[in-house]
């Protein structure tokens, strides 16, 4: 079943278009992946779904029913952590998570309950008394996945949650969403960090301009394009020639140098580290490292865009 | 109720400047509204300082003398232009007068005669003086037609002059309370306005960020409660401060509170509490930058109640200041407080003047209101 259905969505801010024919399903029980440089129209993706931005023209449906600003009922089942910490400041960590858990639940003791998972789920259990302030930047970000999960939602958005955080509360925050999954919630998670999606997510949804330029699993995706492998060669005097070598090689798409490294791209899919050691000892050729790479979902972009995914 | 339970528990952090507030305002309207009833209390005739140059000596002078002794203070002076002129400068006289010789045979004979006096340029000492000195000389001519001789005519004035009516006030609340009660009024328009605009719009700036906005509007409870319960928790608050400064009154001035003059001052109160309530809210439709909403709270409450007359009488202000004061409710407010003092009956006539003031308070909240209404429509499009 689709948690969420977008048809044809148009959304312009004058004469920018944001969204532009932007379909999307996302299916029960999935994480998906929403990836993207700045700009290319995730968050106005995620607004427009949640019903906080008008669009100009489309459809949209959550839980197969139809999504805008009054449908409290869509709302009861959705939880939303946005990139910007949404807390106050003038309370302590569990009242904020009250607060926020009370917007859907009203029964005290269900929201007792709800507040005290949510706080174990991303490690809070020592700075309960602790006011936002107090809170280093990752213990905020924690706190405000609790204030955005502790309602137990079926569908929760997730918008760079880890944007600025330290690599521990990286690590809780990724782990949470996973539990979070595992107990039955669909996850749209939107991110410019390849890794965190890559680990994460069951299906990726590449976005630029406000158009998908790429749908489909970390492997399809990575699948789809030439590159297959990319070989690199640390070296300490590099030579023309043996670049030119490189390139004369079986399946070598491009020889890039950068520094004292020689970075090889294969498009065929074959046994090319093997040969490639076999081609430096027979031409005796020292070399000090040498490792091998999948192509990142960076190359994927770049091969799609022809830019990077961080511009 | 969880966005009004929120609201109670932040303003909670607001506590202790409501309770500072309150207390200095409190505290200085307590002293203002004593000192006023203590200088009510304590009035005292008070004696002029004249000089007595006697040129004539004859018994009706030496009455007259007797009579402007008891109601003011003679002073010896030198029978000269230059000792004369000298008291009048260093103030050591306010009045002087100057009975010519064989003033009092003129005087029986009906000539024109004339006392020659000398004044304090526009001083209040020597118009009492003069009139001290006409009241005693008209009476004398009246039994003067009369045929009185000279010895009787100086007994009779005497005697004449020594009445004194007793003035009972039919009023049963004393006029003094109701002064003290409007100073102590017109004193807590500064007081609510610095409060209530400050706590309301600190709390209200909360709800109002961006982030904590888009939340609260992904949320399950509706756009329309969440409003509600935020407006429920102004009204409580605003209303637990004002209650507050009414009990104090209550408190202070007991007897006079439980008339119908109270009455008016409370609901006088009540009507600018609800414009303080919604330009509150107004205020943090413009801006959440809390120093600049603490900015604005202080001129505006201190502006208005400088200009309506919260601390200098309405009375003293220049008509340039009370023309621009018209533009303020402070204006209209304290001019109620000080109508509802004067009030000896509560006929409609008498009532609708007051009436009046406070619809225009009403309207004043009103304007606001539809401001509201106009910022928020004109937010929700952008």
């Amino acid at each position: 079943m689709n948690v969420i259905e977008v048809n044809h969505l148009v959304k312009r801010y004058g004469h920018v278009t944001a969204l532009d024919d932007f379909n999307l399903s996302v299916e029960e029980g999935e994480i998906l992946g929403l990836l993207g440089p700045n700009g290319s129209g995730k968050s106005t993706c995620i607004n427009t779904i949640l019903s906080l931005l008008k669009y100009d023209q489309g459809t949209i449906k959550i839980f197969n029913q139809d999504m805008h600003p009054n449908r409290y009922d869509l709302k009861a089942d959705i939880g939303v952590v946005f990139q910007e910490v949404a807390v106050f400041d003038e309370l302590s960590v569990k009242e904020n998570i009250d607060y926020f858990c009370g917007l859907y639940i009203k029964d005290k003791k269900k929201r007792k309950e709800y507040i005290k998972d949510a706080v174990e789920l991303v490690g809070l259990q020592d700075f309960l008394k602790y006011k936002p302030k107090q809170l280093s930047g990752g213990l905020l970000r924690r706190l405000n996945i609790a204030c955005g999960i502790a309602h137990k939602p079926k569908l929760i958005f997730l918008d760079e949650p880890t944007v600025a955080v330290d690599p521990q509360s990286r690590n809780h925050i990724l782990e949470g969403i996973k539990t979070l999954n595992e107990r039955g919630a669909t996850i749209v998670y939107t991110t410019h960090y390849m890794e965190e999606v890559e680990m994460l997510c069951h299906r990726i949804v590449i976005m630029d301009k406000g158009r998908i330029i790429a749908s489909g699993s970390n492997d399809e995706l990575k699948n789809s394009i030439e590159l297959s492998e990319r070989i690199s060669i640390v070296i300490e005097d590099i030579d023309k020639e043996i670049i030119n070598c490189f390139h004369q090689l079986e399946g070598v798409m491009k020889v890039e140098v950068e520094d004292n490294i020689i970075h090889i791209s294969y498009k065929s899919k074959g046994n090319n580290l093997s040969q490639l050691m076999d081609y430096l000892n027979q031409h005796h050729i020292k070399y000090n490292r040498l490792y091998s790479e999948r192509p990142t979902l960076n190359d994927v972009f770049l091969e799609l865009t022809g830019k990077e995914l961080r511009d | 109720m969880i966005v009004f339970k929120n609201y109670l528990k932040i303003t909670k952090l607001y506590i202790k400047i409501i309770i500072v507030y309150t207390a200095i305002f409190i505290g200085i309207s307590v002293i203002s509204s004593l000192n006023n009833n203590q200088n009510q209390a304590s009035y005292e005739k008070e004696k002029v300082n004249i000089a007595f140059i006697n040129n004539d000596h004859s018994e009706f002078i030496d009455c007259f003398r007797d009579y402007v002794k008891e109601n003011a203070t003679i002073v010896d002076i030198d029978n000269n232009e230059e000792s004369l002129k000298d008291a009048l400068f260093f103030r050591k006289v306010d009045y002087i007068m100057i009975i010519p010789k064989s003033f009092t045979e003129d005087f029986i004979k009906e000539k024109d005669v004339v006392i020659k006096t000398m004044q304090v340029p526009d001083s209040y000492g020597a118009m009492y003086s003069k009139t001290l000195m006409n009241k005693y000389l008209n009476t004398a001519r009246i039994y003067l037609k009369a045929d009185i001789d000279i010895h009787d005519l100086s007994l009779k004035v005497k005697e004449d002059l020594s009445f004194e009516t007793k003035v009972h006030m039919n009023n049963p609340i004393d006029n003094d309370d109701l002064k003290s009660i409007a100073s102590f009024y017109n004193f807590s328009n500064f007081a609510l306005l610095a409060i209530i605009i400050v706590v309301i719009s600190m709390v209200i700036v909360s709800f109002n960020k961006i982030e904590i906005k888009k939340r609260n509007l992904v949320s399950s409870l509706s756009y329309n409660r969440i409003n509600l319960q935020l407006l429920l928790g102004n009204i409580i608050i605003a209303l637990g401060i004002w209650f507050i400064y009414v009990f104090i009154s209550f408190i202070l001035y007991t007897e006079a509170m439980l008339s119908i003059h109270g009455l008016l001052f409370v609901i006088n109160s009540l009507c600018l509490l609800i414009f303080i309530l919604t330009f509150s809210f107004f205020l943090t439709k413009l801006t959440d930058n809390r120093e600049l909403i603490s900015g604005i709270s202080n001129v505006v409450s201190l502006g208005c109640s400088f200009l309506g007359g919260a601390f200098v009488p309405q009375e003293y202000l220049g008509s340039f200041v009370l023309n621009i004061a018209h533009l303020t409710p402070s204006y209209w407010f304290i001019k109620n407080n000080n109508m509802i003092t004067t009030l000896t009956s509560f006929s409609f006539e008498d009532l609708s003047p007051i009436f009046f003031n406070m619809i225009i308070l009403l309207l004043f909240a009103l304007v606001f209101y539809v401001l509201v209404f106009i910022v928020t429509s004109f937010q929700k499009k952008n």
